[in-house]
Protein backbone atom coordinates (compact mmCIF):
# COMPACT_ATOMS: atom_id res chain seq x y z
CA UNK A 1 0.00 0.00 0.00
CA UNK A 2 1.18 3.51 -0.76
CA UNK A 3 1.07 6.31 1.77
CA UNK A 4 -1.90 7.85 -0.01
CA UNK A 5 -3.84 4.61 0.10
CA UNK A 6 -3.06 4.21 3.77
CA UNK A 7 -4.21 7.76 4.47
CA UNK A 8 -7.50 7.08 2.63
CA UNK A 9 -8.12 3.86 4.60
CA UNK A 10 -7.27 5.63 7.86
CA UNK A 11 -9.63 8.50 7.06
CA UNK A 12 -12.33 5.92 6.38
CA UNK A 13 -11.80 4.28 9.79
CA UNK A 14 -11.75 7.59 11.63
CA UNK A 15 -15.02 8.80 10.12
CA UNK A 16 -16.72 5.43 10.42
CA UNK A 17 -15.60 4.48 13.92
CA UNK A 18 -15.39 7.87 15.63
CA UNK A 19 -17.46 10.20 13.43
CA UNK A 20 -14.43 12.40 12.80
CA UNK A 21 -15.36 14.82 9.96
CA UNK A 22 -13.45 13.68 6.85
CA UNK A 23 -12.03 17.15 6.16
CA UNK A 24 -10.28 17.16 9.56
CA UNK A 25 -8.19 14.09 8.70
CA UNK A 26 -5.05 15.84 7.46
CA UNK A 27 -1.44 14.75 8.00
CA UNK A 28 -0.67 17.16 10.84
CA UNK A 29 -3.99 16.75 12.71
CA UNK A 30 -3.31 15.63 16.28
CA UNK A 31 -5.32 12.53 17.20
CA UNK A 32 -6.13 13.51 20.79
CA UNK A 33 -6.42 17.28 20.57
CA UNK A 34 -7.76 17.92 17.06
CA UNK A 35 -9.73 14.74 16.39
CA UNK A 36 -11.02 14.22 19.93
CA UNK A 37 -9.80 10.64 20.27
CA UNK A 38 -8.88 9.16 23.65
CA UNK A 39 -6.62 6.30 24.72
CA UNK A 40 -9.44 3.74 24.42
CA UNK A 41 -10.20 4.91 20.88
CA UNK A 42 -6.48 4.51 20.12
CA UNK A 43 -6.66 0.86 21.19
CA UNK A 44 -9.68 0.30 18.91
CA UNK A 45 -7.85 2.00 16.05
CA UNK A 46 -4.79 -0.20 16.51
CA UNK A 47 -7.00 -3.30 16.32
CA UNK A 48 -8.40 -2.01 13.03
CA UNK A 49 -4.91 -1.27 11.68
CA UNK A 50 -3.82 -4.81 12.56
CA UNK A 51 -6.63 -6.09 10.36
CA UNK A 52 -5.49 -3.79 7.58
CA UNK A 53 -1.83 -4.78 7.72
CA UNK A 54 -2.31 -8.36 8.80
CA UNK A 55 0.49 -7.77 11.30
CA UNK A 56 0.59 -7.59 15.07
CA UNK A 57 1.20 -4.06 16.32
CA UNK A 58 3.00 -3.76 19.62
CA UNK A 59 1.75 -1.01 21.98
CA UNK A 60 5.24 0.55 22.13
CA UNK A 61 5.19 1.05 18.35
CA UNK A 62 2.24 3.36 18.83
CA UNK A 63 3.39 5.14 22.01
CA UNK A 64 5.00 8.01 20.12
CA UNK A 65 2.19 8.46 17.61
CA UNK A 66 0.66 11.93 17.83
CA UNK A 67 -0.72 12.87 14.43
CA UNK A 68 -2.49 11.33 11.46
CA UNK A 69 0.83 11.54 9.57
CA UNK A 70 2.56 9.52 12.34
CA UNK A 71 -0.04 6.76 11.98
CA UNK A 72 0.44 6.66 8.21
CA UNK A 73 4.23 6.44 8.72
CA UNK A 74 3.95 3.54 11.20
CA UNK A 75 1.54 1.60 9.00
CA UNK A 76 3.75 2.22 5.98
CA UNK A 77 6.76 0.84 7.90
CA UNK A 78 4.71 -2.25 8.78
CA UNK A 79 3.99 -2.89 5.12
CA UNK A 80 7.70 -2.55 4.31
CA UNK A 81 8.77 -5.00 7.02
CA UNK B 1 -27.32 41.65 59.88
CA UNK B 2 -25.68 39.76 57.03
CA UNK B 3 -23.72 40.94 54.03
CA UNK B 4 -21.42 43.89 54.37
CA UNK B 5 -17.76 43.50 55.27
CA UNK B 6 -15.29 41.30 53.50
CA UNK B 7 -14.44 38.23 55.61
CA UNK B 8 -16.44 39.40 58.62
CA UNK B 9 -15.70 37.16 61.52
CA UNK B 10 -18.45 35.72 63.64
CA UNK B 11 -18.35 32.71 65.95
CA UNK B 12 -20.27 30.48 63.53
CA UNK B 13 -17.86 31.23 60.77
CA UNK B 14 -14.77 30.59 62.87
CA UNK B 15 -16.35 27.33 64.08
CA UNK B 16 -17.02 26.17 60.52
CA UNK B 17 -13.51 27.09 59.34
CA UNK B 18 -11.95 25.15 62.21
CA UNK B 19 -14.39 22.32 61.59
CA UNK B 20 -13.42 22.04 57.94
CA UNK B 21 -9.74 22.03 58.95
CA UNK B 22 -10.41 19.37 61.56
CA UNK B 23 -12.28 17.09 59.16
CA UNK B 24 -9.60 17.47 56.50
CA UNK B 25 -7.01 16.45 59.07
CA UNK B 26 -9.22 13.57 60.18
CA UNK B 27 -9.06 12.02 56.70
CA UNK B 28 -5.29 11.70 57.09
CA UNK B 29 -5.17 10.87 60.80
CA UNK B 30 -8.28 8.65 60.84
CA UNK B 31 -7.24 6.95 57.63
CA UNK B 32 -3.80 6.23 59.07
CA UNK B 33 -5.24 4.98 62.38
CA UNK B 34 -7.57 2.62 60.54
CA UNK B 35 -4.73 1.55 58.27
CA UNK B 36 -2.66 0.42 61.27
CA UNK B 37 -5.51 -1.09 63.33
CA UNK B 38 -8.74 -2.09 61.58
CA UNK B 39 -7.33 -3.08 58.20
CA UNK B 40 -4.44 -5.27 59.45
CA UNK B 41 -6.95 -6.94 61.79
CA UNK B 42 -9.34 -7.59 58.92
CA UNK B 43 -6.42 -8.91 56.87
CA UNK B 44 -5.53 -11.29 59.70
CA UNK B 45 -9.01 -12.66 60.27
CA UNK B 46 -9.95 -12.95 56.60
CA UNK B 47 -7.45 -15.03 54.64
CA UNK B 48 -9.66 -15.26 51.60
CA UNK B 49 -9.07 -12.12 49.48
CA UNK B 50 -12.74 -11.89 48.46
CA UNK B 51 -13.98 -11.96 52.07
CA UNK B 52 -11.21 -9.56 53.06
CA UNK B 53 -12.21 -7.16 50.33
CA UNK B 54 -15.89 -7.29 51.31
CA UNK B 55 -15.02 -6.51 54.92
CA UNK B 56 -12.54 -3.76 54.08
CA UNK B 57 -15.08 -2.08 51.77
CA UNK B 58 -17.73 -2.29 54.46
CA UNK B 59 -15.36 -0.80 57.05
CA UNK B 60 -14.60 2.10 54.71
CA UNK B 61 -18.34 2.59 54.15
CA UNK B 62 -19.03 2.69 57.90
CA UNK B 63 -16.09 5.02 58.55
CA UNK B 64 -17.34 7.47 55.93
CA UNK B 65 -20.89 7.31 57.29
CA UNK B 66 -19.54 8.22 60.68
CA UNK B 67 -17.47 10.97 59.09
CA UNK B 68 -20.47 12.52 57.31
CA UNK B 69 -22.50 12.19 60.50
CA UNK B 70 -19.78 14.06 62.36
CA UNK B 71 -19.74 16.90 59.86
CA UNK B 72 -23.50 17.28 60.20
CA UNK B 73 -23.60 16.87 63.95
CA UNK B 74 -20.90 19.47 64.54
CA UNK B 75 -22.66 21.90 62.24
CA UNK B 76 -19.66 22.27 59.93
CA UNK B 77 -21.91 21.78 56.89
CA UNK B 78 -25.27 20.28 56.20
CA UNK B 79 -25.52 17.24 53.98
CA UNK B 80 -28.77 16.50 52.21
CA UNK B 81 -29.40 13.30 50.36
CA UNK B 82 -32.12 12.56 47.83
CA UNK B 83 -32.77 8.99 46.72
CA UNK B 84 -29.70 7.48 48.40
CA UNK B 85 -31.72 4.42 49.47
CA UNK B 86 -31.29 3.36 45.83
CA UNK B 87 -27.49 3.41 46.28
CA UNK B 88 -27.81 1.00 49.21
CA UNK B 89 -29.44 -1.61 46.98
CA UNK B 90 -27.26 -0.95 43.93
CA UNK B 91 -25.12 -3.84 42.60
CA UNK B 92 -22.71 -3.96 39.69
CA UNK B 93 -23.35 -0.43 38.50
CA UNK B 94 -21.06 2.33 37.42
CA UNK B 95 -21.77 5.38 39.57
CA UNK B 96 -20.99 8.62 37.74
CA UNK B 97 -21.09 11.99 39.45
CA UNK B 98 -20.04 15.54 38.87
CA UNK B 99 -17.13 16.58 41.06
CA UNK B 100 -17.49 19.93 42.82
CA UNK B 101 -15.71 19.09 46.09
CA UNK B 102 -13.33 16.94 48.10
CA UNK B 103 -16.27 15.45 49.97
CA UNK B 104 -17.90 13.89 46.87
CA UNK B 105 -16.28 10.48 47.06
CA UNK B 106 -16.77 10.40 50.84
CA UNK B 107 -20.51 11.11 50.54
CA UNK B 108 -21.01 8.51 47.81
CA UNK B 109 -19.08 5.83 49.72
CA UNK B 110 -21.01 6.68 52.87
CA UNK B 111 -24.24 5.99 50.98
CA UNK B 112 -23.10 2.87 49.10
CA UNK B 113 -22.06 -0.27 51.02
CA UNK B 114 -20.13 -2.01 48.27
CA UNK B 115 -18.24 0.41 46.12
CA UNK B 116 -14.78 0.55 44.63
CA UNK B 117 -12.90 3.37 43.04
CA UNK B 118 -9.90 4.04 40.88
CA UNK B 119 -7.15 5.67 42.93
CA UNK B 120 -3.68 7.12 42.53
CA UNK B 121 -1.06 4.42 42.08
CA UNK B 122 1.21 6.26 44.54
CA UNK B 123 -0.94 5.04 47.44
CA UNK B 124 0.34 1.48 46.91
CA UNK B 125 3.78 2.74 47.99
CA UNK B 126 2.40 4.54 51.05
CA UNK B 127 3.49 2.74 54.25
CA UNK B 128 -0.01 2.79 55.79
CA UNK B 129 -2.56 3.30 53.01
CA UNK B 130 -1.03 0.35 51.13
CA UNK B 131 -3.09 -2.06 53.23
CA UNK B 132 -6.27 -0.07 52.76
CA UNK B 133 -6.13 0.28 48.98
CA UNK B 134 -4.71 -3.22 48.60
CA UNK B 135 -7.26 -4.86 50.90
CA UNK B 136 -10.12 -3.00 49.24
CA UNK B 137 -8.65 -4.03 45.88
CA UNK B 138 -9.09 -0.52 44.61
CA UNK B 139 -8.04 -0.08 41.01
CA UNK B 140 -4.73 1.62 40.23
CA UNK B 141 -4.85 4.55 37.85
CA UNK B 142 -1.51 3.68 36.23
CA UNK B 143 -2.76 0.54 34.48
CA UNK B 144 -2.72 0.36 30.69
CA UNK B 145 -6.17 1.07 29.17
CA UNK B 146 -6.93 -2.63 28.52
CA UNK B 147 -5.84 -3.73 31.98
CA UNK B 148 -7.79 -0.89 33.62
CA UNK B 149 -10.94 -1.87 31.70
CA UNK B 150 -10.45 -5.51 32.69
CA UNK B 151 -10.03 -4.63 36.39
CA UNK B 152 -13.15 -2.45 36.34
CA UNK B 153 -15.12 -5.08 34.44
CA UNK B 154 -14.20 -7.69 37.05
CA UNK B 155 -15.41 -5.50 39.92
CA UNK B 156 -18.69 -4.74 38.14
CA UNK B 157 -19.38 -8.34 37.10
CA UNK B 158 -18.79 -9.49 40.67
CA UNK B 159 -21.55 -7.11 41.76
CA UNK B 160 -19.53 -4.30 43.29
CA UNK B 161 -20.23 -0.75 42.21
CA UNK B 162 -17.58 1.53 40.82
CA UNK B 163 -17.36 5.30 41.21
CA UNK B 164 -16.05 7.36 38.33
CA UNK B 165 -15.93 11.13 38.05
CA UNK B 166 -16.05 11.72 34.30
CA UNK B 167 -14.92 15.32 34.84
CA UNK B 168 -11.53 13.82 35.65
CA UNK B 169 -10.74 16.27 38.41
CA UNK B 170 -12.57 18.63 40.74
CA UNK B 171 -14.23 21.48 38.91
CA UNK B 172 -14.55 25.14 39.69
CA UNK B 173 -18.02 26.39 40.63
CA UNK B 174 -19.93 27.54 37.56
CA UNK B 175 -17.46 26.14 35.03
CA UNK B 176 -18.96 23.74 32.52
CA UNK B 177 -16.56 20.82 32.26
CA UNK B 178 -15.91 18.48 29.38
CA UNK B 179 -16.54 14.84 30.29
CA UNK B 180 -13.98 12.12 29.58
CA UNK B 181 -15.36 9.14 27.67
CA UNK B 182 -13.64 6.35 29.58
CA UNK B 183 -16.62 5.64 31.85
CA UNK B 184 -18.98 5.32 28.86
CA UNK B 185 -16.65 2.97 27.01
CA UNK B 186 -16.41 0.90 30.18
CA UNK B 187 -20.17 0.77 30.79
CA UNK B 188 -20.84 -0.23 27.19
CA UNK B 189 -18.07 -2.85 27.11
CA UNK B 190 -19.31 -4.42 30.35
CA UNK B 191 -23.02 -3.73 29.61
CA UNK B 192 -23.58 -2.51 33.16
CA UNK B 193 -26.12 0.08 34.29
CA UNK B 194 -24.96 3.64 34.92
CA UNK B 195 -26.22 5.39 38.03
CA UNK B 196 -26.22 9.17 37.62
CA UNK B 197 -25.52 11.25 40.73
CA UNK B 198 -25.58 15.04 41.02
CA UNK B 199 -23.65 16.80 43.76
CA UNK B 200 -23.90 20.46 44.67
CA UNK B 201 -22.39 22.52 47.45
CA UNK B 202 -23.74 25.95 48.22
CA UNK B 203 -21.98 28.19 49.14
CA UNK B 204 -19.09 26.27 47.60
CA UNK B 205 -16.32 24.93 49.84
CA UNK B 206 -13.62 22.28 49.35
CA UNK B 207 -13.63 22.92 45.62
CA UNK B 208 -10.45 23.17 43.60
CA UNK B 209 -8.27 25.95 44.95
CA UNK B 210 -10.39 26.53 48.07
CA UNK B 211 -8.46 27.15 51.27
CA UNK B 212 -10.07 25.39 54.22
CA UNK B 213 -9.93 28.41 56.54
CA UNK B 214 -12.05 30.54 54.20
CA UNK B 215 -15.46 29.68 55.57
CA UNK B 216 -18.35 31.36 53.76
CA UNK B 217 -20.70 33.56 55.74
CA UNK B 218 -23.47 30.99 55.51
CA UNK B 219 -23.17 27.32 56.40
CA UNK B 220 -22.54 25.25 53.27
CA UNK B 221 -25.14 22.77 52.16
CA UNK B 222 -23.92 19.66 50.36
CA UNK B 223 -26.57 17.90 48.37
CA UNK B 224 -26.26 14.41 46.92
CA UNK B 225 -29.05 13.57 44.52
CA UNK B 226 -29.37 10.10 43.06
CA UNK B 227 -30.79 10.41 39.56
CA UNK B 228 -31.60 8.16 36.68
CA UNK B 229 -30.27 4.60 36.33
CA UNK B 230 -29.21 4.54 32.68
CA UNK B 231 -29.41 1.40 30.60
CA UNK B 232 -26.56 1.36 28.08
CA UNK B 233 -28.95 -0.23 25.55
CA UNK B 234 -30.53 3.16 24.96
CA UNK B 235 -27.23 4.43 23.52
CA UNK B 236 -26.04 1.39 21.61
CA UNK B 237 -28.95 0.47 19.28
CA UNK B 238 -26.58 -1.53 17.11
CA UNK B 239 -23.92 1.20 17.17
CA UNK B 240 -20.30 0.21 17.75
CA UNK B 241 -18.92 1.02 21.20
CA UNK B 242 -16.92 4.18 20.29
CA UNK B 243 -19.99 5.85 18.81
CA UNK B 244 -22.35 4.68 21.53
CA UNK B 245 -19.90 6.06 24.12
CA UNK B 246 -19.99 9.46 22.40
CA UNK B 247 -23.81 9.43 22.53
CA UNK B 248 -23.80 8.60 26.21
CA UNK B 249 -21.29 11.33 27.03
CA UNK B 250 -23.29 13.90 25.05
CA UNK B 251 -26.42 12.86 26.96
CA UNK B 252 -24.75 13.32 30.34
CA UNK B 253 -23.12 16.61 29.36
CA UNK B 254 -26.56 17.96 28.51
CA UNK B 255 -28.05 16.51 31.67
CA UNK B 256 -25.49 18.19 33.94
CA UNK B 257 -25.60 21.44 32.00
CA UNK B 258 -29.34 21.63 32.54
CA UNK B 259 -29.28 20.35 36.10
CA UNK B 260 -26.50 22.64 37.28
CA UNK B 261 -27.64 25.58 35.19
CA UNK B 262 -24.36 26.21 33.40
CA UNK B 263 -24.59 29.00 30.94
CA UNK B 264 -27.78 30.52 32.27
CA UNK B 265 -27.46 33.59 34.43
CA UNK B 266 -29.41 32.74 37.55
CA UNK B 267 -28.73 34.91 40.56
CA UNK B 268 -27.05 33.33 43.50
CA UNK B 269 -30.15 33.71 45.68
CA UNK B 270 -32.45 31.98 43.21
CA UNK B 271 -30.01 29.11 42.98
CA UNK B 272 -29.89 28.84 46.74
CA UNK B 273 -33.67 28.76 46.91
CA UNK B 274 -33.81 26.05 44.31
CA UNK B 275 -31.20 23.86 45.93
CA UNK B 276 -32.28 24.01 49.53
CA UNK B 277 -35.87 23.02 50.21
CA UNK B 278 -38.12 24.88 52.61
CA UNK B 279 -36.99 22.85 55.60
CA UNK B 280 -34.55 25.59 56.44
CA UNK B 281 -31.97 23.02 57.42
CA UNK B 282 -29.43 24.66 55.18
CA UNK B 283 -29.82 28.12 56.55
CA UNK B 284 -27.09 28.89 59.03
Amino acid sequence: MTRDEIQISLAGYLTEMFEVPAEKVVADAKLYEDLDLDSIDAVDLVVKLQELTGKKIKPEQFKTVRTVGDVVDRVHELFLE
Amino acid sequence: MHGGGVMRLNPGRVWRALGVGFFLMLIGVGGTLMAVTVFPLLTLVSRDPVTRQRRVLYAIHLAFRLYCGGIRWMGVASIETVGTERLRALRGALIVANHPSLLDVVMIMAATPSVQCIVKAGLWRHPFFRLTVGGARFIRNDLEPEALLAACAEALREGRNLIVFPEGTRTLPGVRPKLQRGFANMAIAVACPVQVVTITCDPPILHKGHSWWRAPEKRSCFRLEVGELLDVGQFTHGRARPLAARRMVAYLENFYAEKLGYGHAGTRIEETDRRCPETGRCVA
